[in-house]
């Protein structure tokens, strides 16, 4: 199948495991990934305004942005501190935000952009009360960027993974991956190149009638 | 600046035929969302739009005289 990314440039926003084989993908496809984050060479703190000033002259260069910077604080509610909170919302949803409203202007017509949500902005889970809502608002978020950018072909999008191996995940206690391989159907964990194949198809016109829309990719867990 | 405003609205895919100071921006088919992509062109170009400004900004000629030109 031709993918249809070749010769095209995407930037990505946090440059983790998923952040790391969406690039890797899009290259394979001869396409041009920008990854940017704090520590990627095209650094990028999406938690202060002022950085994203460097990037200001970016005119209709991108076919595609994807979002994937995001944190978890996991706490119970009644141990989580007002500066837990903000620090998950400031880069989760603040953050996604300020990438969309300072990025625009680098996209180009009919462009596609993607952002990366979770199985728990519609699930909830238990010492997750931070994630969880900076997800769902993500999800109202994207919503409305579908809709106010239709006017120019941008698509928007959102992808829910279930619970992915990679380095946010080796840090979850092995109770809380049993609970949730044993309630996906799959009984496994996602790898971070099946989640990024999904953001590829999202990025391609191969998805060019979709937008607005949340994609689970989580091996049949709300089905579960 | 009326070329420039000219240029802008060509680069955002609107008619510029018969253009003028009177011409009024929803004839051409800019609607709110619109006028807000063009005051962002703007600010790429070093021009900066007050947004209390955007609601008296009707015509060309409006436009013109927020952007400090001699209409
Ligand atoms: N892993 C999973 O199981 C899973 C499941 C569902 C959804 N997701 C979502 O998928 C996305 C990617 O997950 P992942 O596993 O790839 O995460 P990850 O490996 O922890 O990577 C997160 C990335 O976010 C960047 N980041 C954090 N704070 C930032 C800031 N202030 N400014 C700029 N970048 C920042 C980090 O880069 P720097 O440190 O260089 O800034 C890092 O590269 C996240 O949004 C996550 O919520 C993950």
């Amino acid at each position: 199948m031709n993918w249809q990314l070749c010769e095209k440039t995407f930037a990505i926003v946090g440059s983790g495991d998923i952040g790391k084989a969406t690039a890797r993908a899009l290259e394979q496809e001869g396409a041009k990934a920008i990854l940017l984050s704090r520590k990627s060479e095209h650094c990028l703190d999406v938690t202060d305004e002022e950085s994203f000033k460097q990037y200001g002259s970016w005119s209709k260069i991108l076919d595609g942005l994807v979002y994937t910077a995001g944190i978890t604080v996991d706490k119970p509610v009644g141990l989580l501190t007002l500066a837990d909170w903000q620090r998950v919302i400031e880069t989760n949803l603040t953050g996604a935000f300020l990438t969309a409203k300072h990025f625009y202007m680098a996209l180009k017509p009919n462009s596609s952009v993607v952002f990366l949500s979770s199985i728990v902005a519609q699930w909830g889970n238990i010492g997750q009360a931070a994630y969880s809502s900076s997800k769902a608002g993500l999800e109202a978020l994207m919503k409305t960027l579908a809709k106010e950018w239709a006017r120019k072909g941008i698509r928007v999008n959102a992808i829910a993974p279930g619970l992915v191996n990679t380095k946010m995940t080796t840090e979850l206690p092995q109770m809380v991956v049993d609970g949730f391989t044993q309630h996906t159907l799959l009984k496994r964990l996602a790898e971070p190149e099946e989640v990024a194949n999904v953001i590829c198809f999202l990025l391609s016109p191969l998805s060019s009638f979709m937008t607005g829309q949340v994609i689970y990719v989580d091996g049949g867990f709300f089905t579960a | 600046m009326m070329d420039m405003v000219k240029s802008l609205l060509e680069e955002n895919g609107y008619p510029t035929e018969g253009l003028t100071e009177e011409t009024n921006f929803e004839s051409l088919g800019v609607d709110s969302l619109g006028l807000v992509d063009l005051t962002l062109s703007l600010e790429q170009k070093g021009y900066t739009i007050p947004e209390e400004k955007l609601s008296e900004i009707k015509t060309v000629g409006d436009l013109l005289r927020v952007l400090g030109g001699n209409a």
